[in-house]
């Protein structure tokens, strides 16, 4: 084949890997946030390796741990054991003063869904165009989840909640401080309501509060409302850091969440939220 | 000599794997440093633009699966990245390491152009201001790919960068 046979048949693939690359993008495109059925086989297709990673990951990171702790186990045993004593203890404090309320059936059936509706998981990658956007976790439908399922870290703060794509195994989470998230909050001293979403760069906002409102002060806590039937009520988000007035009849109200996306490995997804907005 | 297609599949599970394990140690190291894009320049400066052509649809849509975005955004970038790199390598003399380095990173900001620039088109937003670690990353490829040529020209002589 001459050079330029060769050159043509070059500049004619590359035109043609051009087109499909535009076919693919506008095919996804007027569905919005939809998602297709090729977005979901490459979920499933290539979340596993990502499993695999972090999974042999954690078990070199840990195994290294556990060896440069030998020596401290036996304080954190018994500091783990302590916590353990304390927490039995106001476990069954908690359990005397429902028995006040409730009778025995109906104490057992709330107690066994409670510990039935939270299910651990853990993340295994981020969105890579803007990590403060989503998240996905090694749980799935086969484990549950729907869209729509609040999360939270560790420590019981909101992290984010389900969003498709949700496979057998895995399940995309919106985060908080992503632009797409909203959800009906209220600050905790003055019970302001206003919708909180993210600003995308690792912050959320609070909108739709009128200027001329003295409520919300900087160092404010912000908790969920429960008013979107979606998220329970009452669960930490995050403080408020700043309060400004350059949007027109609505105060700009900037809220540092409570999670930390460098230390979120470990999730909490609470599947029977209804439990608690009864 | 090295074959090209274990190169480039070896090239391409390497590329998934780091990716996952960085996104693990610190979510803004995937932002700084993208393996999809150092791979793609490295085949297209290695092997010609049709090789780097190829290699950027297939980890640009791995990349794009991986971000749970708009499938064929990366892939676009990166194809024509890759196409561009491997054809102007062929016509300008990129031995000296500083000069491929600068060479590189100039594929690596185009790269990245043009994938905001389809993001901002389809999400009707920009992707300017929403890390500082994006500026860097065309510097980092652009060093960690000089770096990885260098050492592939040492492990096969016969290869077609000179």
């Amino acid at each position: 084949m001459s050079p330029f046979q060769d050159s043509k048949r070059q500049f004619l693939i590359i035109g043609l890997l051009i087109i499909f690359h535009l076919l693919l993008i506008s095919y996804q495109v007027p569905l919005g946030s939809k998602q297709t059925l090729l977005e979901k086989f490459l979920m499933v297709v290539f979340t596993p390796v990502q499993k695999v990673v972090v999974g042999a990951y954690e078990f070199v990171t840990t195994g290294w741990q556990d060896l440069r702790n030998l020596s401290q186990l036996k304080k954190k045993s018994q500091e783990l054991e302590k916590e353990v004593f304390f927490l039995r203890q106001e476990n069954q404090l908690l359990q005397e003063k429902l028995r006040l309320t409730l009778s025995q059936l109906e104490l057992k059936n709330n107690l066994q869904l409670i510990s039935d509706s939270v299910i651990p998981a853990r993340v295994i990658s981020f969105d890579s165009s803007n990590y403060y956007r989503s998240a996905i976790i090694n749980r799935g439908s086969a484990d549950g989840l729907v869209k729509n399922l609040p999360i939270c870290d560790r420590f019981g703060n909101l992290v984010g909640r389900t969003a498709d794509p949700i496979t057998p195994h895995e399940a995309r989470v919106v985060l908080i401080t992503s632009e797409e998230s909203g959800l009906a909050v209220v600050t905790s001293i003055d019970k302001l309501p206003g919708i909180l979403s993210g600003n995308g760069q690792g912050r959320c906002l609070v909108k739709y509060v009128m200027a001329s409102s003295p409520a919300g002060t900087v160092g404010e806590e912000i908790l969920t409302s429960g008013v979107d039937r979606v998220f329970p009520p009452g669960i930490r988000i995050g403080r408020i850091v700043e309060i400004s007035f350059d949007e027109g009849i609505f105060k700009k109200i900037v809220v540092q969440p409570y999670f930390n996306i460098a230390e979120l490995k470990l999730v909490a997804v609470l599947k029977n939220t209804n439990l608690i907005l009864r | 000599m090295v074959r090209k297609g274990y190169v480039l599949g070896l090239g391409i599970i390497v590329a998934v794997v780091l990716y996952a394990l960085l996104g693990q140690l610190e979510p803004t190291l995937i932002i700084l440093i993208n393996t999809f894009s150092i791979l793609v320049l490295f085949a297209a400066v290695a092997y010609g633009e049709l090789e780097g052509a190829i290699m950027g649809t297939c980890a640009g849509l791995i990349q794009d699966a991986m971000s749970y975005g708009v499938f064929g955004l990366a892939g676009l970038s990166q194809t024509l990245a890759g196409f561009l790199a491997g054809w102007l390598s062929h016509k300008l003399d990129i031995n000296n390491f500083y000069r491929r380095s600068v060479f590189l990173f100039f594929l690596s900001l185009l790269q990245l152009v043009i994938w905001v620039f389809f993001y901002s088109i389809v999400f009707k937003k920009s992707l300017l201001y929403s890390h500082p670690a994006f500026y860097l990353q065309p510097v980092f490829t652009a060093i960690l790919t000089s770096s990885l040529i260098s050492l592939f020209k040492k492990m096969s002589p016969a290869a077609r960068i000179k």
